[in-house]
């Protein structure tokens, strides 16, 4: 019973830390000399100078940047939720708040990777998508697959 | 009385001036507009001396990366004279109103070459002494959005939701608890009332002064209108002697769960697998989630309707188990009676 609180508990610590890492790196999509990304759109010059400027202030990459900073958050209150439900539940309960946060957080980090994926420009022809893309389509599954475990475990009667 | 307040107001008219000679002028600080529009740029002063006839306001413009300056407005002696030879040829207007210290100007049909630094600087005579304010101007082909406007408004909107959920939910429960509450107290208050009139004077009670203090206003209260927040006060473990009737009803309950659960376990003994706890007649508090449970079992409409706030009477149960029975029984009929 420990191990399984354990291995939920795990699970949730990395679906937070890949969600933290996606969201503040700057490496949605790298070019071939400049990688435009959720924060900043670097340009790295001739002599290996980088020259950064604000995103775009485009509605879409700014709706981007709020979903995943949504879903980090809701990720965080349901695991401040899970410590709490711990302590408070009622034997054989269920944990629904945690449940319903990771799932929310689950949806948030889905909408954000397909309006980037939408929306994304195709400037020049080798532009291809960056680690924190990819991460961030990992932690979908991973905290949907999180909820669901959520809302079938119990608490120890 | 008079004749001083009207002598301190000159007096304080005069000293004052002298103080702070200076004249303030407010424009704004940006302003965006887009190719081919019309924009007004405002400008205001403040100025401790009434607006006289010679007030004066007078516009400059300085490109964007260039260090002169040139003229493009002034107005004095009553009429403005506008640019008729630089780059705003035609195109400014003078919509300002002196006599109400507003010096604004229109400039029509912009262009990108605009982009600049307007300043304002106005003189109202005697008052000179000022230091004239600056607006930009941004022409933009298309407006942006302001980084980040649509991300806050996505966070804050969400967030928002979440507390009105979360604040709805606390509210139904603690409506529900209310009404549960009153209609509990208006049936044992009906039931004490016909009790009470048999009964001799009333004992006096073994209990804080603290107690007496605080219910002895509720005395005059209605026995069938609750108080106003039980639930507030019994959830408060300082204050829980404040409402001697919630406590009493509380308790009243607790006992009745008591035996309840008792006749329960008894009935249930040959399938230990259900029982959670042992029964124990001194266990005032069963887990409620144990006598929903028991209550499907056994079908009963009464505990199943009992049951409705959970939260509420796991509350109740720890109260009653505070203290025995009979002294809140006593209590309840000194203060109330």
């Amino acid at each position: 019973m420990l191990l399984i609180l354990l291995g939920v508990l795990v699970l949730h610590l990395i679906i937070l830390i890949l969600l933290i890492v996606s969201t503040a790196a700057s490496a949605w999509s790298v070019g071939g000399d400049r990688s435009t990304d959720l924060w900043y759109s670097c340009l790295i010059s001739s002599n290996g100078g980088y020259h950064c400027k604000p995103s775009s202030n485009e509605d879409w990459i700014q709706a981007v940047q709020a979903l995943m900073i949504l879903s980090v958050l809701f990720c965080f209150f349901s695991l401040i939720a899970f410590v709490f439900q711990l302590f408070k539940l009622v034997k054989g309960g269920r944990f629904y708040f945690t449940a319903i946060f990771q799932i929310f957080a689950s949806l948030f980090v889905m909408c954000g990777a397909i309006i980037y994926t939408v929306m994304c420009p195709d400037d020049s022809p080798h532009k291809q998508f960056g680690y924190a893309y990819v991460l961030a389509w990992v932690a979908f599954p991973l905290s949907l697959i999180s909820g669901l475990i959520y809302i079938v475990l119990r608490k120890k009667e | 009385m008079l004749t001083f307040l009207a002598l301190a107001s000159v007096v304080l008219l005069g000293i004052v001036p002298e103080q702070s000679q200076a004249i303030v002028i407010y424009t704004g600080w940006e302003r965006h507009a887009l190719v081919g529009s019309d924009i007004r740029l405002s400008c205001s002063f403040f100025s401790w001396r009434w607006t006289s006839e010679d007030v004066t306001f007078s516009w400059t413009y300085r490109p964007d990366g260039s260090r002169d300056s040139i003229s493009i407005f002034h107005y004095t002696g009553g009429a403005p004279y506008v640019d008729n030879k630089g780059p705003f040829r035609d195109r400014v207007e003078f919509v300002g109103n002196p006599g109400r210290r507003d010096g604004s100007i229109l400039i029509k049909n912009l262009d990108f070459n605009d982009n600049g630094t307007f300043t304002c600087d106005a003189k109202n005579p005697p008052d000179i002494v000022g230091r004239p304010s600056s607006v930009r101007l941004l022409v933009f082909e298309k407006v942006p959005i302001q980084a980040g406007v649509i991300t806050g408004a996505i966070i804050g909107s969400v967030l928002g939701l979440l507390v009105l959920i979360v604040v709805i939910y606390y509210l139904m429960r603690f409506l529900v608890a209310r009404r549960v509450f009153s209609l509990s107290v208006s049936k044992h208050g009906k039931k004490k009332k016909e009790g009470s009139q048999q009964r001799q004077g009333p004992a006096p009670p073994a209990d804080p002064s603290k107690v007496k203090a605080s219910v002895s206003e509720k005395k005059k209260q209605d026995l069938t209108q609750p108080p106003l927040f039980p639930i507030i006060s019994t959830l408060s473990r300082q204050h829980w002697l404040i409402s001697s009737e919630a406590l009493y009803v509380c308790a009243h309950r607790g006992k009745r769960y008591a035996q309840e659960y008792k006749r329960e376990s008894l009935t249930y003994a040959h399938q230990p697998a259900r029982l959670d706890e042992s029964p124990r007649t001194e266990r005032c508090c069963p887990s409620m989630s144990d006598l929903m449970r028991k209550a499907k079992y056994k079908k009963s409409p009464t505990q199943i309707t009992q049951v409705k706030s959970k939260r509420f009477l796991e509350i109740c149960c720890k109260i009653g188990q505070k203290q025995p029975v009979k002294s809140w029984k006593r209590l309840y009929r000194d203060t109330v009676t």
